[in-house]
């Protein structure tokens, strides 16, 4: 229970930033560190892989974003996906089934992320968006009841995007987190240099395996506490019966 | 209980790094751009009697949208503009430096004077193009004439050149930026993070964020996010040819007997205006009893928000409203049948 409360509190202040629209306040210059939909009627900050396509699209070098995304990945990497994303958080509520992660498939998500911006290149379009499933959540749903979309095509497209990653989500814990999501590929390269993080104390591990019966990821915590697929969430350091695994935020680094 | 205290801590610090964060990049979201800026790089600039100077002006396009037809003009001030040719395009994001060559005549006085410059240029998306006219001033230090005037001709009225000339720190700064976080997120990943490897990401943060923000690539960021571009998230497609009324339609349209008033809420930047826009103007070809009157939501927010055009601080367009009855009809999905719809609705 311990690391789960402030993580609900993390999770409640990235929904919170996610549609703090509602209040009025336009568009922000925040880059939002998770994948949420700018085209969200309710969205003040803008969603890093939507603005990654744009800036492609324009040409720009980006260095604004690559600092955001080093921030970002520095301070908490795929924390982020376990503590603030909104898109998370209900991935976090479905997880049911938390079956074991297969690694070598958990790559594909980095062939997601360089096909998004290959797309965008090669198309000059956001390509990526019209797919998303947070834009179906976020953008297409809202703007339906809102009259302003209708049921076409694009939107089915959307919908049944949606429902299969919310069929696979019920079937496999975090499935757009472990095998989609672009974003988590971009933050996961931060994750064994980022400040928070998962820390293991081996005398004290028994090797029970407790932890990974815990984990959404599907990861083993005790071997793998610092695996690109950890998000981070702490489940494993409350399920931890012998207290060997801790969460940690520190500037120094790995002791 | 060290590691309740240390638990405690993880949250508080990681809350107050979030919070940091936001509130640094909010910073410069009070700052509200125009499309071009421009400044006088010579300021004063001082032109001898008898003869010229030219005034380096250097516009910035920072917003999302190609600028046309630059052109600049003298309202008032001591010297005379020789003619320039506008500046036709100007790339989103990108500067130039403009000459403008100025003379002073021989009767002209010595001390210092003011010349007020109007600079009117346009921009477009799609069909719909609005032109803005700004005014900027350039301070004029009148010197004696120089013993032997330069027996020059008024230089070539136009030259346009690149405002920075590709110099290699424009190669060598992306590239080393990039090749540091590469090595450092190798590194990171090999050896977990050794200091060296914290040092690299530090400085791949500060100079991405310090150098993109001196772009105003934050700026860029704002106005892409602002954008509710339907076609784009899929909520519908954006058609590129000109819509094409049924004749049935056009039947339905001209049996309407009664005046309508039709308010066309646009922007700049919606890519499904301009196919609205060609279906209104085609219907109120067929039935002069019908008008309407065109409204950019950026312009007018008021009339935007007054209408529920704009709805949770979000502009939604292309939008028709009929004015008597305060309907109004979204987006550009079978848009005739609803336009028609609307249009035959008795008040």
């Amino acid at each position: 229970m311990r690391v789960a409360k402030p993580r609900r509190l993390g999770q409640s202040l990235g929904l919170l930033l996610g549609f703090f629209g509602v209040t009025g306040i336009g568009m922000t210059h925040i880059i939002f560190p998770g994948l949420h939909c700018y085209a969200c009627p309710w969205a003040i900050t803008v969603c890093p892989i939507g603005l990654a396509q744009n800036l492609i699209i324009f040409g720009t070098v980006p260095y604004f974003w690559i600092g955001m995304i080093v921030a970002y990945g520095l301070a908490a990497g795929r924390g982020f996906c376990g503590w603030f994303c909104p898109f998370g958080t209900l991935n976090d509520l479905l997880s049911f089934r938390k079956v074991k992660i297969l690694d070598a498939v958990s790559y594909s998500k980095f062939i997601v992320l360089a096909g998004t911006l290959i797309a965008a290149w090669i198309f000059v379009d956001t390509m990526f968006c019209k797919i998303c499933p947070v834009a179906s959540i976020e953008a297409s749903i809202p703007y339906l009841i809102m009259g302003v979309a209708k049921v076409n095509q694009p939107f089915l497209v959307h919908m049944g995007i949606l429902a299969g990653t919310l069929v696979g989500m019920i079937l496999i814990a975090r499935f757009w987190c472990r095998y989609l999501c672009p974003m988590g590929a971009l933050l996961s390269l931060f994750n064994r240099v980022s400040f928070l993080r998962l820390k293991l104390d081996k005398n004290r591990c028994s090797g029970c395996a407790a932890c990974a019966t815990d984990c959404p990821m599907g990861i083993e915590p005790h071997t793998q506490y610092d695996n690109h697929n950890c998000t981070k969430c702490g489940r494993c350091v409350d399920g931890c019966h012998m207290g060997a695994l801790s969460m940690d935020f520190s500037l120094k680094g790995s002791e | 209980m060290r590691r309740a205290k240390l638990r405690q801590e993880i949250w508080v610090h990681g809350l107050s790094l979030v919070f940091f964060m936001v509130a640094f990049s909010s910073l410069p979201a009070f700052g509200q751009t125009p499309i071009l800026e421009f400044s006088f790089e010579t300021e004063p600039l001082a032109i001898p009697q008898a003869d010229f100077a030219s005034a380096w002006l250097r516009v910035t396009n920072s917003s999302v949208y190609e600028a046309d037809d630059i052109e600049i003009a003298l309202l008032s001030g001591p010297v005379e503009l020789s003619p320039i040719e506008p500046i036709e395009v100007l790339d989103p994001f990108s500067d130039m430096l403009l000459e403008v060559p100025l003379s002073l005549g021989e009767d002209g006085a010595e001390g210092e004077g003011e010349a007020l410059f109007e600079l009117a240029y346009t921009y477009c998306i799609d069909d719909v193009c609005f032109q803005l006219i700004e005014e900027i001033s350039l301070k004029i230090e009148m010197t004696p004439a120089v013993v032997e005037p330069t027996n020059g001709q008024i230089p070539d009225p136009v030259q346009i050149l690149p405002a920075k000339e590709r110099n290699a720190w424009e190669l060598v700064f992306p590239m080393a930026v990039g090749l540091a976080l590469i090595a450092a997120l190798i590194a990171g990943r090999t050896f977990g993070r050794r200091w060296w490897v914290l040092v690299l990401l530090l400085v791949v943060l500060v100079a991405g964020l310090g150098y993109g923000m001196l772009l105003k690539q934050d700026q860029q960021a704002q106005s892409i996010g602002a954008v509710l571009c339907t076609s784009c998230v899929g909520i519908e497609r954006a058609p590129r040819e000109d819509p094409e009324l049924s004749s049935e339609a056009r039947t339905r349209i001209a049996a309407i007997s009664q005046e309508v008033e039709l308010l066309f809420f646009t922007a700049t930047w919606c890519q499904a205006c301009p196919y609205a826009k060609a279906m209104v103007q085609q219907v109120i070809e067929i039935n002069p009893r019908i008008s309407y009157r065109s409204i950019d939501v950026d312009e007018d927010r008021d009339a935007a928000k007054h209408y529920g055009i704009v709805q949770s601080g979000r502009t939604i367009v292309p939008a028709i409203l009929r004015v008597d009855t305060g309907e109004v009809v979204f987006g550009i999905e079978n848009l005739e049948e609803r336009l028609i719809a609307l249009l035959e609705e008795s008040p």
